[in-house]
């Protein structure tokens, strides 16, 4: 290692050093400092500055991810491979008692349908979606996003909603014509108003950069159980209400967190949803600081 | 005459292609951070490679890895890793400021120079991003992820390090 360089780096270390350039220093740093004020001064222009950027590099990023996905999957189905006999025990066990649910359940919506028709209650908002390829993964410890293969040119826009199966991921930062940025819900930047349907129990659900999500403003832990189903409750108009958020568990120190329904990095497309307020059922004029 | 002429300039932007190379390098590693390296369940701790790559060239030949380069990094960096766009500028500009500057000596480096100076540009990155991230957004860090995302980034630079050393070879031939 000493012996391949070495001449040729003493060379471009001496020429660094004599070669003045205190000023490019100095620029560099002003420079940084700068995009940094501009991020917090004009952050619109900087989402089209990453959107852009974002565009242009999304074909390589595309063409390197597939490849990579192929070879990380093979190894996860091997390791399923192995695994399959205790796996296949689990989920006969699991499968049991979702029969069970599900007589239940067919029940319960049969009656559900004729309440609905008795009280006249209008019908449930249909929501357009487009369906969007994961094009990279969410590898930082710092921030929790991916990029979508899907922008402008597919009807995407600006803070719709992401689902995977009626559960909640995400919602989108950043579009550009052929690719969009998803924040992931635990990234720390993400608040979601929720609901606990068995208890009635509203919460603000935050991620925190981590594999769980945190339950803020919480009053009444006693309400709170191991094993409740955390859903959006739609305030805020934020969200579309009623999709799966999470389970609660509980922390070793007793601490309530909220165990995602997905993990991001398990998908490999996602639904936006259209959030327009047209699609949204509200064809009046409205104050654009609490729908859009 | 005129095609020997042609020949001349494009011989010379074809020999100067080679330094395009450690910029190219560390943008394909930053692409790579961000692609399905990990396990499933562990991709929080993914190696930052692109740093690693980025660092190694400010070593080993930083009249390549110009202040300009190291912006460029910064900031494409930021725009795939969707954090606050100078962030990943600031953080690579105090990484060859503190190596060409404050560690660099001119005795020969060896693996364990280059693991130190990795180590601490590594620090930097990791202590700059995150610090500028939660002070702009104002929200609580996990910090085990963080420390154990740069553990992770030394643990496998030795592979960056290696295959880099060959495109060093090839550049310095």
């Amino acid at each position: 290692m000493t012996r391949i360089s070495n001449f040729k780096r003493v060379q471009s270390i001496i020429r660094e050093r004599t070669s003045n350039n205190k000023l490019l220093t100095i620029l560099s740093f002003v420079f940084a400092f700068i995009l940094i004020l501009s991020t917090i001064v004009f952050p619109n222009i900087n989402y089209t500055i990453k959107a852009k950027v974002v565009d242009y590099s999304s074909g390589i990023i595309n063409s390197l991810y597939s490849p990579i996905n192929t070879i990380n999957r093979s190894a996860t189905n091997l390791y399923n491979i192995i695994n399959v006999h205790n796996l296949n025990k689990k989920l006969r066990l699991e499968n049991q008692k979702y029969e069970l649910l599900n007589n239940e359940l067919i029940i319960l919506r049969n009656k559900n349908k004729k309440y609905k028709e008795l009280l006249n209650i209008s019908k449930d908002i249909e929501y357009k979606f487009v369906t969007a390829k994961i094009i990279s993964k969410s590898n930082l410890a710092y921030t929790k996003s991916v990029i979508l293969m899907s922008g402008k040119n597919d009807n995407i826009k600006n803070r719709s909603p992401v689902i995977y199966d009626n559960s909640l991921i995400g919602y989108i930062n950043d579009v550009g014509n052929t690719s969009s940025r998803l924040i992931s819900i635990t990234d720390a930047l993400v608040k979601i108003p929720a609901i606990i349907v068995d208890k009635n129990l509203k919460i603000i659900v935050s991620g925190n950069n981590n594999k769980y999500l945190e339950i803020l403003n919480i009053n009444d832990l006693t309400l709170i159980k191991e094993g409740d189903k955390v859903f959006t409750s739609g305030d805020g108009n934020k969200f579309p209400e009623n999709l799966f958020v999470g389970t609660i568990r509980i922390k070793k120190n007793g601490d309530f967190i909220i165990e995602p329904s997905f993990d991001l990095n398990s998908l490999n497309y996602v639904k936006i949803l259209d959030w327009s307020l047209k699609n949204r059922g509200i064809d009046i004029k409205t104050d654009p600081i609490f729908y859009d | 005459m005129i095609s020997l002429k042609y020949m001349s300039f494009y011989s010379i932007i074809i020999s100067n292609l080679k330094y395009l190379i450690p910029l190219l390098a560390s943008l394909f590693f930053s692409i790579i951070t961000i692609m399905p390296i990990m396990p499933i369940g562990y991709e929080s701790i993914a190696p930052l490679l692109g740093v690693v790559s980025m660092a190694f060239w400010i070593m080993h030949r930083p009249d390549i890895m110009s202040w300009f380069f190291v912006i460029i990094i910064g900031f494409y960096c930021d725009i795939l890793y969707g954090t606050i766009l100078g962030s990943g500028v600031l953080s690579s500009i105090i990484i060859r400021f503190v190596i060409t500057k404050v560690l660099y000596k001119l005795e020969p480096i060896n693996i364990y120079h280059t693991l130190f100076y990795l180590s601490t540009s590594l620090f930097i990155w990791l202590f700059v991003s995150v610090s500028i991230n939660s002070i702009i957004n104002l929200e609580a860090y996990n910090f085990f992820n963080t420390f154990f995302q740069g553990l992770i980034s030394i643990i496998i630079s030795p592979i960056v390090i290696f295959s880099q050393l060959y495109l060093l070879k090839k550049i310095s031939i």
